[in-house]
């Protein structure tokens, strides 16, 4: 395959022999060291092929052995640039596209960043941007690992970050570190307080001294159980000492939720009826090659963009887009009372499962109806189990007070 | 058309049979390339599709039934049809098409 591409390159005749001693002349050739290949016989004729260079060095051995030569084919780079040795601006102009096919890959026109579930999408495109990372910047002089660094110092909640430059595109991928409580420190001193109000149902304590006992109501902010500790109680006094009191404290809560169903709806029905608006985007610029207000009423509009790539690594900064404009009747629907009590009930599962913290446990829910006009007021309310303790550190002011490490 | 070796063509055999078998002894004892020393061709044939000659001394014939090589070893005939010459150098040959015989004619 490179054989033939040299080849290509240098340029070579299919040559016809005819006379009497090929054998002979093609020994004399091969003697003079040119080569020759696919020598192949037809119709009484002996075609060879053989490099421009050699061809001329052939004339004397075909001469020496009484053949003679006669050019059927030329093939090459050679002969195809001297077809075209008059079209000089075709020249040029080759030679500007590939000029301006390199100076545009030298840019930056994509920049992506994925991983990030807590930090937001344009606050870290802003800050690329500052280092030097935006669609339209140049490619050259970016320090990556530089980069990287100067994201994990200004974002404290990045982990990790890596930062991918590939032809025209740059993909930052983050892995974002799990919030850490506040409170780390094992052997500072707290107590266990109620986040929220509720009826004790379970308590499980590792250490420090429990003031509530089932059964009890609590309000949020009550200690639940103490890091002070005492010790040698008597008459006189005690000493006080203080650990990192630790406990899983369950209680029931109830959990209120009042909304409306409404009875009357609008559905979109698509009559099917599409105007298209569409256009080139230029470099952040909008090209409309065909606009008009839509003529529908009542109308969805749905925009969509291609972008031009020269490769998938290689996006322009080009792209086609198409603004969808899709008419719809409004066609208003009724639900019975059944439908939006069973509506209701989704409704408040899905609120159930988005606010509750894990662990939790729905005890029972009331739910309760009432029409209005055309609306049916939903009200309900859940009882849950739910763990409400949480860490409160002590803040030690009395000089009497000792820390011992549990 | 190599000329190396330890054989010049003057030196044939012949009257020289024992030179001959103590060269062969030679070649045998501290295994030295045979077609080096010899001159030999090396003839490598790729199923009876296309054969290759390397070290030949020069093309006597070529058609597209038959192609007739002169080596060191005597003459090699290879009779096929559609016959055609691969690559020609001064030092090696290819063959290739319908190869039908191969002959050594000594």
């Amino acid at each position: 395959m490179f054989l033939r591409l040299y080849n290509f390159l240098r340029g070579y005749v299919t040559v016809a022999v005819s006379g009497f001693a090929v054998a002979r002349f093609i020994n004399l050739a091969a003697h003079k060291n040119i080569y020759l290949w696919n020598v192949r016989e037809k119709d009484g004729r002996t075609f060879l092929c053989v490099s421009v260079k050699g061809f001329r060095l052939m004339r004397q051995p075909a001469k020496k052995s009484g053949c003679k030569l006669k050019i059927v084919k030329k093939t090459g780079l050679p002969f195809i640039l001297y077809r075209y040795r008059k079209r000089k601006v075709l020249a040029l102009g080759l030679l500007l596209f590939i000029g301006l096919m390199v100076y545009l890959t030298s840019f930056l026109w994509l920049v992506t960043v994925s991983g990030n579930n807590l930090l937001e999408t344009p606050a870290l495109l802003g800050k690329l941007r500052e280092l030097g990372v935006a669609a339209g910047l140049t490619k050259s002089g970016l320090n990556v690992r530089e980069i990287e660094e100067e994201l994990m110092a200004g974002f404290p909640n990045i982990a990790f970050a890596n930062l991918r430059v590939k032809g025209t595109r740059a993909q930052l991928s983050i892995v974002e570190t799990i919030q850490r409580k506040d409170f780390v420190d094992k052997s500072a001193p707290c107590d266990v307080v109620a986040a929220k109000d509720g009826l004790i149902h379970e308590i499980a304590t590792d250490a420090g001294r429990p003031l509530v006992r089932p059964g009890d109501v609590v309000q949020a902010g009550d200690v639940l159980v103490s890091g002070e500790l005492k010790a040698g109680a008597d008459d006189t006094g005690y000493q006080s000492y203080f650990v990192h009191a630790s406990s899983k404290v369950t209680a029931k809560l109830f959990y209120e939720y009042v909304f409306d169903v409404p009875l009357t709806y609008i559905i979109k029905s698509f009559t099917g009826n599409v105007k298209r608006n569409y256009g080139i985007i230029l470099f952040n610029q909008k090209i409309y090659l065909e606009k008009s207000p839509s003529p529908f009423t009542n109308y969805d509009v749905k925009a969509e963009e291609n972008r031009f790539n020269f490769g998938p690594d290689y996006p322009l900064p080009a792209a086609y887009f198409t603004d969808t404009f899709r008419e719809f009747i409004p066609v208003t629907a009724h639900r019975t009372v059944e439908e939006a009590e069973i509506m209701g009930q989704t409704i408040v599962a899905s609120r159930l499962l988005r606010e509750l913290p894990p662990g939790s446990e729905v005890v029972s829910t009331e739910m309760s109806y009432e029409r209005k006009d055309d609306v049916l007021v939903v009200s309900a309310v859940v009882a849950v189990l739910e763990v409400i303790s949480e860490q409160r550190p002590l803040k030690t002011v009395n000089n009497e007070q000792l820390t011992i490490n549990n | 058309m190599a000329r190396r070796g330890v054989r010049r063509e003057r030196d044939k055999p012949g009257g020289n049979k024992q030179v001959e078998r103590l060269s062969r002894q030679l070649v045998e004892m501290f295994e030295l390339p045979r077609e080096v020393v010899f001159n030999l061709p090396i003839i490598q044939a790729l199923g009876a599709e296309e054969i290759s000659v390397t070290n030949y001394k020069g093309l006597v014939e070529y058609t597209a039934e038959c192609v007739r090589v002169n080596t060191a070893a005597g003459l090699v005939r290879f009779e096929g049809s559609s016959l055609i010459l691969r690559h020609v150098t001064s030092e090696s040959l290819s063959v290739a098409g319908r190869i039908a015989k191969i002959e050594f004619i000594t």
